[in-house]
């Protein structure tokens, strides 16, 4: 038995549970592939390619609005339509609310992937040690005795987004459960096929609509869609709680 | 910008079990060099309980405001709790709008330059959030 961990500032590695540390040899993080912006025009349709990835599998990503000098996750009201598919990632909608510039990152992560994390420390530790010490790793060009922690490929003072568990369904149901067994409320992205308005093969971000419901509870991830059944969906789980600081 | 990494990166490289250290596939690392991850300040992660007013009218109520200077735009995500509605173990994402269509009332949460805030805005004073508590999970990332 061998590898790497390092905890987070103030907890002892040799206690620290999974979620407390920064990373670990056992599990992955979420690489950064690819980002970018691109200029929006109110109330013009867009049916573009926002990047070529070429990674052969549809990778994970996420999607910001900057809208009158604020940043807003997924989108100022609603979620933008981008999807990705094995070669690209797509924008296809209409921003309503003014101009504005989608911000996107796509990870080297397959989103259609089985994948569990072990879970080897669930009993968290107590927050003592000085923290004093850790792990910096500069980004290729970049000194690392930078200020600027953008500069940095991973820092062990700073938290994480490490990957517990990955999926995605096949069946034709209105919904599903995933069992993670962690013991706390975890954190989730979900990812939708939606055949309704996107090509097959496609997903996009979904979240929480009049018809789309989510929980997560300290053994499952649960969601049902009250709207069209038999959409496939893929979900990723990160050891991180999502109602408590953890 | 477009790609961002550098898969031929070899200054710090942690494999995941059973993969080999030499392996050129990304996907065999827990740690890559080559590539810029999600990094969150602890400060910058936290929690947030608010219950919503039992009278309510028109307008913008701001719920939390953070302030951070790091001199841009940070990305975040923001998940919310109905801790005292529906059902204590649903969650969404923010933007998340009690009815469908801009007349709605939202939860929004955004970053500028200096700070992180979630708003609630009101459009609809007869909403069945009032009195509801809700918590909020927040992470405000150092990539932008």
């Amino acid at each position: 038995m061998h590898g790497v961990k390092v905890s987070r500032t103030g907890f002892p590695v040799d206690t620290a549970s999974d979620k407390q540390l920064a990373f670990s040899s056992e599990w992955a993080l979420m690489p950064i592939e690819a980002e970018g912006t691109i200029n929006l025009t109110n109330e013009t349709a867009y049916d573009q390619v926002l990047f070529t990835h070429n990674l052969g599998y549809v990778p994970v990503f996420m999607i910001w609005e900057e809208n009158a000098g604020a940043l807003y996750p997924l989108g100022k009201w609603f979620p933008f339509n981008v999807y990705a598919t094995t070669t690209t990632l797509h924008l296809e909608d209409t921003p309503y609310y003014g101009n504005c510039t989608l911000h996107w990152k796509i990870f080297r992560r397959p989103m259609l992937t089985e994948y569990t994390a072990p879970t080897l420390v669930s009993t968290d530790a107590t927050e003592t040690d000085s923290g004093d010490y850790g792990v910096l790793v500069s980004l290729p060009g970049k000194d690392v005795e930078s200020t600027d922690k953008r500069d940095f490929s991973i820092r062990s003072d700073t938290r994480q987004l490490m990957i517990h568990k990955t999926g995605y369904t096949t069946e034709v149901g209105f919904g599903e459960t995933i069992t993670h067994s962690l013991g706390y409320q975890p954190l989730f992205w979900l990812y939708v096929e939606g055949t309704g308005r996107n090509p097959a093969g496609a997903y996009n971000i979904i979240a929480e609509t009049d018809d789309f419901y989510v929980g997560s509870t300290t053994t499952q991830l649960t969601w049902t869609f009250n709207g069209v059944e038999g959409l496939k969906f893929a979900y990723i789980i990160f050891k991180d709680p999502i109602n408590s600081i953890g | 910008m477009g790609k961002i990494s550098t898969d031929t990166d070899k200054v710090f490289l942690i494999s995941l079990p059973d993969k080999s250290a030499d392996s050129t596939d990304v996907l065999d690392f827990a740690v890559h060099s080559g590539f810029d991850y999600v990094k969150m300040e602890e400060n910058l992660v936290g929690i947030k309980d608010y219950t919503v007013p039992a009278t309510l009218s028109a307008g913008t109520v701001n719920v939390l405001t953070l302030t951070h200077n790091l001199g841009y735009m940070p990305m975040s995500q923001t998940f919310m709790q109905d801790v005292d509605g529906v059902s204590a173990v649903q969650f969404t994402n923010l933007p998340y709008a009690e009815a469908s269509g801009f007349a709605g009332n939202y939860f929004i949460a955004y970053t500028t330059s200096t700070q992180f805030k979630i708003d609630m805005v009101i459009a609809w004073d007869e909403s069945e959030w009032r009195g509801h508590e809700f918590r909020f999970k927040y992470q405000i990332w150092i990539n932008d």
